[in-house]
């Protein structure tokens, strides 16, 4: 994955009204990293339900924390959901069928439905840390231009402004200065 | 969140503004049967100034669909977001909804009870 990011990251409580921080967050990360609005929009609803399935089926009605950790590639974006509940593998679910969902009355798994047709991959591991859920949504090639194009202008902003030695300076310099912009 | 109710030609219009979720969507639900279980048949539901809708939103509005639909009524949903819309879409649910674009058509062929 080409990358010129540092992941960011927030810790909530595991409860219901977490959920507009979460989405507070991601969107002001999104914006940042100008990802388009479909982007912000798609993976708002991605970790929303995921939160969701976290706070309902992992913690249940017990308290503890899920922790976020976001990664914007030029290629790719990934999300990290961090939990302590009891593990719940969207992964296991099986695919929910709309016309028997909305004819039977059947509940649950419209989230994970809608997660699995907003995102590209949906990873799942129980570590020494706690449950990691991994969200990845492959970028649209215009919003992947668009911050090619960013990125290059920055880089040659800044390049005219200051003057290195060598190159790998420039490099390490030009990432941290995007952060900054 | 919050929730209005008005009624044109007699028929409820539910209007919704704000994020469903969660937190939230139990207000909806609550509002809906209310509405329902005072005779109401048929039921318009206006998104335009809804934000953002997660499943347990699309859910809530699934139920009042099977509820209308039990009672021969019709549930309509009109003035979606670009956000909301792509929700249905990508559902699928835009297919089994009736969608309109403005008020003047969910209210179209609607009879007041």
């Amino acid at each position: 994955m080409k990358s010129f990011f540092i992941p960011k990251k927030i810790v909530v409580p595991a409860t219901a009204d977490s959920l507009p921080r979460i989405r507070e967050f991601i969107t002001k990360v999104g914006k940042r990293y100008r990802l388009s609005k479909h982007e912000i929009n798609a993976f708002k609803i991605s970790i929303d339900e995921a939160c969701t399935n976290i706070i309902k089926h992992g913690y249940q009605d017990n308290s503890g924390n899920i922790k976020l950790r976001v990664s914007i590639g030029v290629d790719q974006m990934i999300v990290e959901l961090i939990d302590q509940g009891k593990s719940f593998d969207p992964n296991l679910v099986c695919e929910a069928n709309v016309q028997d969902y909305v004819s039977s009355g059947k509940k649950g798994g419209l989230g994970i439905f809608i997660m699995r047709k907003f995102l590209d991959a949906i990873d799942y591991e129980v570590t020494s840390i706690g449950n990691i859920l991994r969200l990845t949504k492959q970028r649209q090639q215009v919003a992947r231009n668009r911050d090619q194009q960013h990125f290059s202008a920055t880089f040659k902003k800044f390049k005219s402004r200051l003057f290195f030695n060598n190159y790998n300076s420039q490099m390490i310099c030009c990432g941290e200065f995007l952060l900054l912009t | 969140m919050e929730l209005e109710v008005f009624k044109k030609n007699d028929v409820a219009i539910l209007k919704i503004s704000g994020d469903v979720d969660l937190y939230s969507s139990p207000q909806v639900r609550n509002k809906i049967l209310a509405l329902l279980a005072k005779t109401q048949k048929n039921l318009l539901v206006n998104l335009k100034d809804v934000s953002y809708m997660d499943s347990s939103g699309v859910a809530t509005l699934v139920e009042a669909l099977q509820l209308t639909n039990k009672r021969g009524g019709k549930l309509r949903l009109y003035h979606l977001g670009p956000a909301i819309r792509d929700v249905f879409e990508l559902s699928r649910l835009d297919k089994v909804f009736d969608i309109c674009e403005t008020e003047s058509q969910a209210l179209n062929g609607i009879i007041a009870e």
